[in-house]
């Protein structure tokens, strides 16, 4: 359309939107003469006038403001005003956060404090909770060895914060190394750190990163103990604390039931204390962990008792002159002994084998400066006998006996509760017993093969297809039956992909029970199944509806309700950052799940997943490098969610902003796993397929055919021609074959080849065929073949129902080729011959009718 | 910033010399980026970084720091609502060609279908705007920048008249037409 057209358009449009409809077409009719576009083109905006809701009705500011943000580099903290306070500047970064020094905004005032701010990929729900409960418990800790807490809140962004006493002082290894302070000495400071944690204990708090850089001592020489930010209150009973959900923990310091994952008490603290010191006291760490792996620390840690301090010290003089003794031999010396008993108790591998109290370890230190008996020496004997004895007993109830000796009857209420809570949990356990049965199977199905290798093509096809006769001879004898047996199997299906065939059987087991409401447990699982199953085939409304009837009879949210709506927010674009809130309170509540929970697992893969789609790569990477911690420790190494966790960090590194230098560590990557996998094999094709998407990305185009190439032979030789990843694969070769201009006739003879199994395999109407025919009759339109391409157009509206076009992308899609291939080939003018009239009319049309779906 | 050249400008586009347009956007663009880098910094509390406070801010900015000659704040509004549509488009078209590279997807392996084809406009496909607006332009500008002072700089329609000197029904007039217009051509 010519500039005189475009202002004609206008001009007409206004003329022609105040006349009643039914006016309307007659003045298009009238004004438009013979000119057919024009007036197709007015009856198209006549027609968007007309309706409610356009594209600009819909503009959402939230939207523009989450892009906005995107645009501009994230921001720092300085000069902020944070509560009552300003920010002055940067004083220290912890595992957890950073820490700024802030000014109170009274100048009257010298109030200087600390406030912590978690880092943001710290921010975990997890974080988050812990730190609102605690509050009210650090608000109790006033005690002259604990840096006093002020207030704690969360920046308008969710960023957490926490305001503390600020301290001015020397760390305490710098402190005594100084003044040469000699072992009495530092054992009275020890004290002193020692008071502050039992302090603390008796207010049910454990701080649980007890280390030298958070003890500070001030000028008067008196103690602060620094941090209690990832202290945990020990009135909730909770074994939710593992290894890897905390990964910040200090591994030096760490206790060896921190790594198991066990309850967590005031045990852990005290073998802090240990490693406390043993350093103070010796200069020396217990375990030195330099340039070992995660796995020989965990070791270490576990199950290496340190050496006594004094075998260490005795060569070294430096310690001993940096504590005011002659040579390494005396402070040996004076090591040896009691000294050797006090710290190794404290770094028992078993709580219960360690000082129970801090009172007790304070107590011990005291009697050794008074040069009476010890007590942990005395406990020796015993404490072999008692490792015998206690090397299984349950943690659970150790945790326990500890909170009855520590507070007698304040805790009773919270230990009710726990109980209350294992009763609940017994009871749906049993529940669910029948279905863990088919879980077990379900699987083995999943799992059996974990890059889809054989997929569908496992006789657990065959196994379904024979299954459904006897399935459906159930329906109205036992629907029940039926209903429970439609899940499972529609799980199976699931797994195996099939999710049109699982939505299909799930929304039938659904109907079975639509008038028998007695099981709410199986359909409220039914609905999440139906729900998961229609979001695999992009009906993302009836899934929606679905979920939020599970929602309104759920009393909280659930996790597996949360697993399953992010499943469609991360589908749908202004939805994706919902997506990371939802899977973030989820994780928050599987923390204390193995690793070989599915839904623990999915969570995360999800939680991954969705910051992949909202471009924040970095935590993904976070989750499932812990994620990897988590399985890596729990299950075997070629555990199929291993690799397929592996699978997907490789996807989220080779995702996101193209960096030409991350290239040769991607390919490293990439080489590693296929080198693992075997270069024929499926696994070595899904790698070589997102490392040519990256390469493509890149600009590599060249690279990316190789790799695609190598990608399709891999899955030809693996599994055959007619598999659906390798169709999928050839797809890929075609469409980047496609955009390059010499190798558009390869592309050609590709998609020739390729285009007929696709519709044999997925069927007419699948998005994927309708997909693949576009992109073939793009590259056949640009090649000039533009009948033929209008042909492949035709066919596709031909087989998809009059109802149906297909999803919104799909139909934006095939709008785009149609007016491409229209556009290129002048269509319009070349009417003379009335064969190709009526395919470009039956084209204009069919691109008139894609683009006024709804 | 060359504040003179910047005054020189801006009194020529107010004079109705259009071809300026494109200069004057290049000088405050970096500005405005800079702004809403400061805003964040400052304001880190609020996740909100709304367009219409920023572009307001600007012009107080060049006003009284930079003692920028401009009669009317009007007009720096109008232009500054096309440098934030700029920013954004810039960014979007930046990440998804570094998403995806070309128009074509690549088909993830056993992938579910929203992962087989690209991204659907669920919400407003910025990138898609940006190009029908340029359309849209040919026939009618001002049609365009009352589309970018209501959606990028968030101006109701008695700014946006007051802004480019015509009527509020001036304004119903061409928004209409926009709107009909935009929703052709983003195809819904």
């Amino acid at each position: 359309m010519n500039g005189n057209h475009q202002a004609r358009l206008m001009e007409l449009f206004e003329l022609a939107a105040d006349l009643p409809a039914a006016e309307q077409a007659a003045f298009v009719a009238e004004h438009c003469g013979d000119n057919a576009e024009l007036a197709s083109r007015l009856h198209s905006l006549l027609a968007h006038d007309a309706r409610q809701a356009t594209a600009l009705d819909d503009v959402d500011p939230q939207a523009l403001t989450s892009v906005l943000r995107e645009a501009v580099p994230s921001a720092i903290l300085d000069n902020q005003v944070v509560g009552a306070y300003r920010v002055e500047r940067l004083i220290g970064t912890g595992g957890m956060g950073r820490v700024y020094l802030a000014r109170h905004l009274d100048v009257d005032t010298e109030h200087r404090v600390a406030i912590k701010f978690v880092r943001p990929d710290r921010l975990e729900p997890n974080v988050l909770a812990r730190f609102s409960r605690e509050w009210r418990v650090l608000a109790s800790l006033q005690h002259p060895g604990i840096s006093t807490f002020v207030d704690t809140g969360a920046l308008a962004d969710g960023t957490p914060y926490v305001v503390m006493e600020y301290v001015e002082g020397e760390p305490l290894f710098d402190y005594c190394r100084d003044r040469n302070l000699g072992i009495r000495d530092r054992l009275q400071l020890l004290r002193k750190v020692v008071a502050a944690v039992a302090h603390a204990h008796s207010r049910l708090v454990v701080h649980r990163d007890i280390k030298a850089s958070n003890v500070l001592v001030n000028a008067e020489g008196e103690v602060k103990l620094l941090d209690f930010g990832i202290a945990k209150s020990l009135s909730e009973v909770d074994n939710s604390m593992t290894a890897t959900s905390e990964r910040f923990l200090t591994p030096i310091n760490a206790a060896p039931e921190l790594l198991h994952g066990e309850p967590t008490g005031t045990g852990c603290d005290i073998y802090a204390l240990g490693v406390l010191a043993y350093e103070l006291l010796s200069g020396h760490p217990p375990l030195k962990f330099d340039g070992l792996l995660g796995a020989q620390i965990e070791r270490l840690i576990l199950s290496v008792p340190p050496p006594p301090m004094s075998q260490l010290v005795a060569g070294d003089d430096d310690a001993a002159h940096e504590r005011g003794l002659e040579n390494g031999t005396e402070l040996a010396r004076r090591l040896r002994g009691d000294l050797d008993a006090i710290v190794s108790r404290c770094l028992r591998k078993s709580p219960s084998d360690r000082y129970i109290t801090a009172l007790e370890l304070d107590a011990d230190i005291e009697r050794h400066l008074d040069q009476l008996p010890i007590r942990a020496r005395h406990g020796d004997r015993l404490y072999r006998f008692g490792r015998l004895v206690a090397r299984h007993r349950v943690a659970v109830s150790l945790s326990a006996a500890l909170l009855v000796s520590l507070l007698g009857s304040t805790i009773i209420s919270a230990l009710q509760s726990a109980e209350l809570a294992r009763q609940r949990n017994l009871a749906v356990t049993e529940r669910d017993h029948a279905q863990q049965v088919v879980q077990v199977l379900r699987d083995a199905f999943q799992y059996a093969d974990p890059a889809r290798a054989a997929g569908d093509e496992v006789s657990a096809r065959q196994i379904l297809d024979a299954a459904r006769p006897r399935l459906d001879g159930l329906v109205d004898s036992q629907p029940h039956q039926f209903a429970l047996l439609a899940d499972t199997l529609s799980g199976v299906e699931l797994a195996l992909g099939a999710e049109a065939q699982a939505a299909e059987l799930a929304q039938r087991g659904l109907a079975a029970i639509a008038t028998d409401n007695h099981d709410p447990l199986l359909l409220r699982r039914l609905r999440l199944t139906t729900a998961r199953a229609l979001t695999g085939v992009g009906d993302l409304e009836h899934a929606e509806a679905l979920l939020d009837e599970v929602r309104r009879s759920d009393n909280a949210l659930q996790p597996d309700w949360a697993v399953a709506r992010a499943r469609i927010a991360i589908n749908r674009l202004p939805e994706t950052e919902m997506a990371v809130d939802l899977l973030r309170q989820a994780e928050a509540m599987i923390l204390d799940q193995p690793a070989d929970d599915e839904l623990a697992t999915d969570v995360r893969w999800q939680l991954a997943e969705a910051l992949r789609i909202n471009h924040r790569y970095d935590e993904a990477l976070v989750v499932l490098d812990a994620m990897l911690d988590w399985q890596q420790a729990q299950l075997d190494e070629d555990h199929p969610r291993l690799v397929l966790t592996r699978l997907r960090r490789f996807a989220v590194m080779a995702s996101g902003e193209i960096d030409e230098a991350r290239l040769p560590e991607l390919r490293a990557v990439a080489e590693q796993l296929i080198q693992y996998y075997g270069g024929d094999s499926s696994m070595a094709g899904t790698v070589q397929n997102i490392f040519g998407n990256t390469l493509r990305a890149a600009g590599h185009t060249d690279a990316a055919i190789e790799q695609f190439r190598m990608a399709w032979n891999a899955w030809r030789k693996s599994l055959g021609d007619d598999h659906a990843n390798t169709l999928r694969l050839g797809a890929n070769l075609a469409t980047v074959l496609a955009e390059q201009p010499d190798s558009q006739d390869e592309a050609m003879s590709m998609f020739r080849e390729i285009v007929p199994h696709v519709e044999k395999r997925f069927g007419a109407q699948r998005p994927m065929t309708v997909y693949l025919r576009s992109q073939w009759a793009r590259l056949l339109g640009s090649k000039g073949l533009w009948r033929e391409a209008l042909a492949v157009m035709a066919q596709i509206d031909a087989d998809l129902a009059p109802a149906d076009r297909g999803s919104p992308t799909s139909r934006t899609f095939q709008a785009s080729v149609l007016s491409q291939v229209l556009a290129e080939n002048h269509c319009h003018r070349l009417n003379s011959d009335e064969a190709v009239s009526a395919a470009c009319q039956n084209a204009a049309e069919q691109l008139r009718r894609l683009q006024s779906a709804e | 910033m060359a504040v003179p050249e910047i005054t020189q400008l801006l009194h020529a586009w107010r004079d109705g010399d259009r071809s300026v347009e494109n200069d004057l956007v290049a000088l405050i663009y970096p500005l405005l980026r800079n702004m809403s880098v400061e805003q964040l910094r400052r304001n880190r509390a609020s996740t909100t970084l709304r367009a219409t406070e920023l572009v307001h801010e600007a012009y107080e900015r060049l006003h009284r720091q930079q003692g920028v000659d401009w009669q009317n704040r009007q007009h720096f509004l109008a232009i500054a609502a096309t440098v934030i549509r700029r920013v954004l488009v810039d960014h979007l078209r930046q990440r998804s060609t570094t998403k995806r590279g070309g128009e074509a997807v690549v088909l993830a392996l056993d992938s579910d279908l929203a992962e087989e084809l690209p991204q659907p406009a669920a919400g407003l496909d910025w990138v898609a705007l940006d190009q029908a607006l340029s359309e849209l332009e040919k026939i009618e500008p001002n049609c365009v920048k009352v589309v970018e002072m209501r959606v990028f700089a968030g101006l109701g329609v008695d700014q946006v008249a007051e802004t480019l000197g015509i009527s509020t029904a001036t304004v119903g007039r061409l928004w209409r037409f926009a709107r009909a217009y935009l929703a052709d051509h983003l195809g819904n």
